[in-house]
């Protein structure tokens, strides 16, 4: 029975991932934002970027917060001084492929964005992450939470619990 | 990929995954033993610094995950291991969310789970340097794959599509599954030679 189980999760796991072509021409976006700003990309539901296409991005109100077009990656991106009045608050994003297929993406921006102090475009985020020293006070960190566990279990112990 | 900021998730769904995180969390420390924290404690440190470490890409970035060798070693404690290391990065890298820790956490434990049931029995079965190898490769490709699924499912919740959500966030992945099944294999082999007690088998 458990075979059985464990066999209908890896058949559930290999039709997951598996594209169907009728859906191919399914517009989607999806969109994150960063220190530099809203980062968003417009694709279709096979995967490949829809490049060239509109895209408007408005309030819950329905007023145009910025619109422009998609790159030819299908990438967009509205800087972080264009959203300042909207932090806090829900946007949506929508873009039409003039075939039929439109799609609309939702979100809430965050309200505690660092924002940049001038408008002027701002170095590309660095993408490697922090370096091996600055793991040095959250591995001591992790060390000492552990450590208190460690002291907290052994008193329990001696009291039989 | 697995750590969603604030704000993103709905509110029901940010509730009910803290809630479950919450009862793993709680069930995991009923289970730690005081001789198993050495063992936790490393494997929490690992998981922190392999998840942080990003992986340059074409146009992105990736980092690896350990889900499939968190589940294997730990068992139900993965879910206060990989607490400490979220709470961790959080304060120190500013990974995630406060908010979203719960979500976080239920999205890489939850898998590290179902990846060790579904592996472990292949495991105890095939201990033969093939089967660990084997072993060790789907248990790394299935946590990735399932995190991206339990992130990609949360998104979808939140009202996201799924199918195109996930194929998003385990496109960006796809290399980091082969190197996470390399890096599982790899260590599984060096565990079961030098120290085999640090695995679950039966």
């Amino acid at each position: 029975m458990t075979a059985l189980i464990r066999l209908f999760i890896l058949l559930f796991l290999g039709v997951l991932f598996h594209t169907s072509p009728a859906e191919a021409h399914r517009l989607n976006i999806f969109a994150s934002v960063n220190e530099a700003g809203l980062d968003g990309q417009v694709y279709y539901a096979g995967g490949g970027p829809a490049g060239e296409l509109p895209v408007s991005v408005h309030d819950l109100d329905g007023q145009l917060i910025a619109e422009g077009q998609t790159t030819t990656e299908g990438t967009f991106h509205v800087p972080l001084a264009v959203l300042k009045p909207h932090l806090g608050k829900a946007i949506s994003m929508t873009s039409n492929s003039g075939e039929g297929h439109s799609a609309t993406f939702h979100m809430i921006l965050p309200a505690d964005a660092t924002l940049p102090e001038t408008t002027e475009a701002k170095e590309a985020p660095d993408k490697s992450g922090p370096g091996p020293k600055q793991f040095m006070q959250p591995l001591l960190m992790l060390l000492a939470i552990f450590g208190l566990l460690y002291w907290i279990k052994s008193i329990r112990r001696k009291q039989g619990l | 990929m697995a750590h969603i900021v604030d704000g993103i998730l709905s509110t029901e769904v940010t509730m009910i995954s803290t809630t479950l995180a919450a009862c793993g969390v709680a069930y995991g420390l009923k289970k730690l033993d005081r001789d198993d924290i050495p063992k936790v404690a490393l494997i929490s440190a690992a998981f922190l610094v392999a998840s942080t470490l990003r992986i340059p890409l074409p146009g992105t970035s990736a980092h690896l995950l350990m889900a499939g060798l968190m589940g294997l070693t730990l068992g139900w404690q993965v879910f206060p291991a990989v607490l400490i290391a979220l709470v961790l990065q959080l304060a120190f890298f500013g990974f995630g969310g406060l908010i979203s820790l719960g979500p976080n956490l239920l999205n890489i434990a939850g898998p590290a789970m179902l990846t060790a049931w579904l592996v472990q029995p292949v495991l105890n079965r095939w201990q033969t340097p093939a089967g660990i190898a084997a072993s060790g490769f789907a248990a790394g490709l299935l946590g990735v794959g399932l995190v991206g699924s339990a992130v990609a499912l949360s998104l979808s919740l939140s009202g996201q599509e799924f199918w195109p959500t996930a194929q998003l966030v385990l496109a960006s992945h796809g290399l980091v599954m082969g190197v996470e099944g390399l890096v599982t294999a790899s260590a599984l082999a060096l565990m079961i030679k030098v120290r085999p007690d640090l695995l679950r088998l039966a």
